[in-house]
C-alpha cells in the first residue's frame, strides 16, 4: 500500500523492501530506494547539523497524498518517509521507495516524487553553518537567520 | 473574535512568538487578519519583501477573502523545504 509520513527514527529499510517485494509476483521487476542525507559542507561552508520542522497532521497528510497521487501503470507501491528534529551530519533525513515494472520507471517515478516532497509538504529547514544559521527553501535559496526570538 | 494564529519555521524570527491569540471583528476575512498581524508584528514586512507567506486556515489554504470563524486556526508559513 503507498503511503507517506513523518518519522521520529531510522526506518527499518529491509522491512519494507521486504513488503514491497511481494508485488513481484505480480510483475515488479524493480524497487528503486533513495535515502537523502544531511552533508557537512554547503557552498565551502562547514555544517554542523540541520533542524527540520514539521506542521503535523498536515505534512503526513501531504506526504500520504503525493504517494498515492504517483501511483501509475506499472507502479506497484511507493513510500516516503521524512524524519523530522535536530539531525547530524551523516544523518538520514529522507526515504523514497518505488517498486515498479522495470527500473526506467522506477527511477523516473522517484525523481519525480522527490521533486514533489522538496516544495510540498510543509517542512522546513534550518542548516547550522559556521559562518551562521540559515533557513534553506526549496529553491536552493536560503536566508541567513538574524534573530533567535520566539524559537 | 479570537482566531489562533500560529508562525511557522522562519517566520516566527520576524513575529517574535510561535502562536498567539488575535482578536478581529466579527466578519473579518483573512486579509483583515493579515493586516492586523502585519501592525503587530511590523518585523514581518522584512520578509515579506522577499518570500512568499503560505497562509492555511485549519490547514487549508484560503484566499484572502475568506470569512473567518470563531476559533479558526491559521497557520503563516514561509516557503518550504522538504528532502
Amino acid at each position: 500500500m503507498p503511503e507517506g509520513r513523518v518519522v521520529d527514527e531510522d526506518i527499518d529499510l529491509n522491512k519494507v523492501v521486504e513488503e514491497m517485494s511481494r508485488h513481484a509476483e505480480d510483475g515488479m521487476g524493480a524497487i528503486v530506494v533513495f535515502i537523502g542525507f544531511v552533508k557537512g559542507d554547503i557552498e565551502g561552508r562547514k555544517v554542523s547539523k540541520l533542524d527540520y520542522s514539521v506542521y503535523e497532521p498536515y505534512t503526513s497528510k501531504k506526504l500520504d497524498e503525493i504517494a498515492k497521487e504517483e501511483m501509475d501503470e506499472g507502479v506497484y507501491d511507493i513510500r516516503i518517509y521524512h524524519k523530522h528534529g535536530s539531525l547530524n551530519v551523516g544523518d538520514k533525513t529522507l526515504y523514497i521507495l518505488v517498486a515498479a515494472k522495470g527500473r526506467k520507471l522506477g527511477f523516473e517515478k522517484a525523481s519525480k516524487v522527490l521533486e514533489r516532497v522538496k516544495f510540498e509538504p510543509p517542512i522546513f529547514k534550518l542548516e547550522y553553518r559556521e559562518d551562521g544559521e540559515y533557513w534553506v527553501f526549496g529553491d536552493g535559496s536560503r536566508l541567513k537567520r538574524e534573530s533567535k526570538s520566539g524559537r | 473574535m479570537k482566531v489562533r494564529v500560529k508562525y511557522l519555521a522562519a517566520i516566527a524570527d520576524y513575529t517574535g512568538v510561535l502562536e498567539e491569540d488575535v482578536e478581529v471583528e466579527n466578519g473579518s476575512t483573512l486579509k483583515d487578519l493579515l493586516n492586523r498581524i502585519r501592525e503587530m508584528h511590523p518585523d514581518l514586512k522584512k520578509f515579506e519583501e522577499r518570500f512568499t507567506i503560505l497562509v492555511l486556515v485549519n490547514g487549508v489554504n484560503r484566499g484572502l477573502d475568506y470569512k473567518l470563524g470563531d476559533g479558526d486556526r491559521v497557520a503563516l508559513l514561509p516557503p518550504v523545504s522538504g528532502g
